[in-house]
């Protein structure tokens, strides 16, 4: 970890990094990429070119898909799933933070997203409910 | 690239298809009515902002609680399509197989740009890009009117308008109007590629709107260039505006 980054960007990671944990025991999942709504990689254990130019692509990918789905009735946008050359990335949008994983080959990644959601939604009954609270 | 757009249409479950050409930035889209001009706009311009983002091609599968959609980034062009969940998704692949080819095709093999073209090249020819233009044109124009005087009314006008310029403009039996007001190309016609097909549909926009001013005091006059914002160059290069308006001075 840099040893310059603020207090609040190590918070910030640690809590990426509990999820982290859960999320790296769902069958499938290679690697993990964290960021904000502008694309910003806030965290990832992938590598960092590739992950920051992935988060570019789907900021604009859930601007696309929020856009579309203001002129039709699609109901919730629930997530993504791009394959970038030799890469396959399934992401959701949850807490203004894209959740990005990096897939092995032949996984499913609708239901990867299911168990990640679900893991989001456990860790909020469980009274972890941002990074404020690490 | 309205027949094409078409076909994507027909499989069961698709909503809507918009393909971008990637050079020029310029989109065909055959979207339900709940877009209109700005909403089509606003979609466009944040599909070429994820293109210029993605590097080569590839794809994106987006999921919604209703709905799926796809975008394919191909070399020359993206195609956006959505539809139900229900969508018969080994059908549309098998339908944007040969359809993704006839895109780019089409895409790559348009040599001539309108900006390449001055008033002085009208005489010249015109390819297929221009004609999917001028249907779109006009099948905005039934779009608008349809909202006020209804499908049926605006159907029987531009038969009604096409019969009466059948004699001097005899490419217009290539178009055909179907029961909801939607104008497209038989299919099998070939179609003639030059100045006259500017002239025929300038005609017969002004002349439906002619026939549907008789039976409705609600309708004011359309504004052609607002309605046509994302053609505006095109449109203006061939000289369709000019002919349009010219049509429109009181005598």
């Amino acid at each position: 970890m840099n040893k310059n980054k603020s207090s609040g960007e190590e918070k910030a990671t640690l809590y990426f990094l509990k999820i982290w944990q859960k999320i790296s025991l769902v069958r499938g999942i290679r690697n993990v990429l964290v960021s904000d709504e502008e694309g910003k990689v806030l965290y990832t254990d992938a590598e960092r070119k590739k992950a920051e130019s992935l988060s570019q692509i789907i900021s604009s990918g859930t601007l696309l898909a929020l856009t579309l789905k203001e002129n039709s009735n699609l109901g919730n946008f629930l997530g993504g799933y791009l394959e970038f050359f030799e890469d396959k990335l399934a992401w959701i949008y949850h807490e203004k933070n894209f959740w990005g994983i990096f897939l092995e080959d032949k996984i499913d990644w609708e239901s990867s997203l299911e168990k990640i959601k679900k893991i989001f939604s456990e860790k909020l009954a469980s009274g972890i409910k941002g990074k404020a609270d690490e | 690239m309205n027949e094409i757009l078409s076909e994507i249409k027909s499989v069961f479950g698709v909503s809507g298809v918009l393909v971008l050409d990637k050079k020029n930035s310029f989109t065909y889209q055959l979207l339900p009515s709940s877009f209109d001009q700005e909403k089509i706009k606003n979609l466009s311009s944040n599909l070429v902002k994820l293109i210029k983002r993605m590097e080569g091609t590839g794809r994106i599968d987006f999921t919604y609680d209703n709905a799926k959609a796809f975008l394919y980034n191909l070399p020359h062009s993206a195609v956006l399509i959505y539809g139900r969940l229900s969508l018969n998704l080994s059908l549309l692949e098998l339908v944007l197989k040969p359809a993704i080819l006839s895109i780019e095709g089409k895409i790559k093999g348009e040599i001539k740009r309108p900006k390449e073209f001055s008033q002085k090249d009208l005489s010249s020819v015109l390819d297929q890009t221009y004609w999917d233009i001028l249907i779109q044109t006009i099948n905005r124009v039934s779009d608008e009117y349809k909202k006020i005087i209804g499908a049926h009314s605006v159907t029987q006008n531009l038969r009604k308008a096409k019969e009466s310029l059948l004699s001097e403009f005899p490419l217009l039996s290539a178009l055909y109007v179907d029961n909801t007001g939607e104008i497209s190309i038989i299919e099998g016609q070939k179609l003639p590629m030059k100045r006259e097909v500017v002239r025929v549909f300038a005609r017969w926009i002004s002349q439906f709107e002619k026939f549907c001013s008789v039976i409705s005091d609600k309708l004011e006059k359309l504004n052609l260039r607002e309605l046509t914002q994302d053609t505006k160059e095109e449109l203006e290069g061939i000289g369709f505006y000019q002919i349009y308006e010219s049509k429109q001075k009181p005598k």
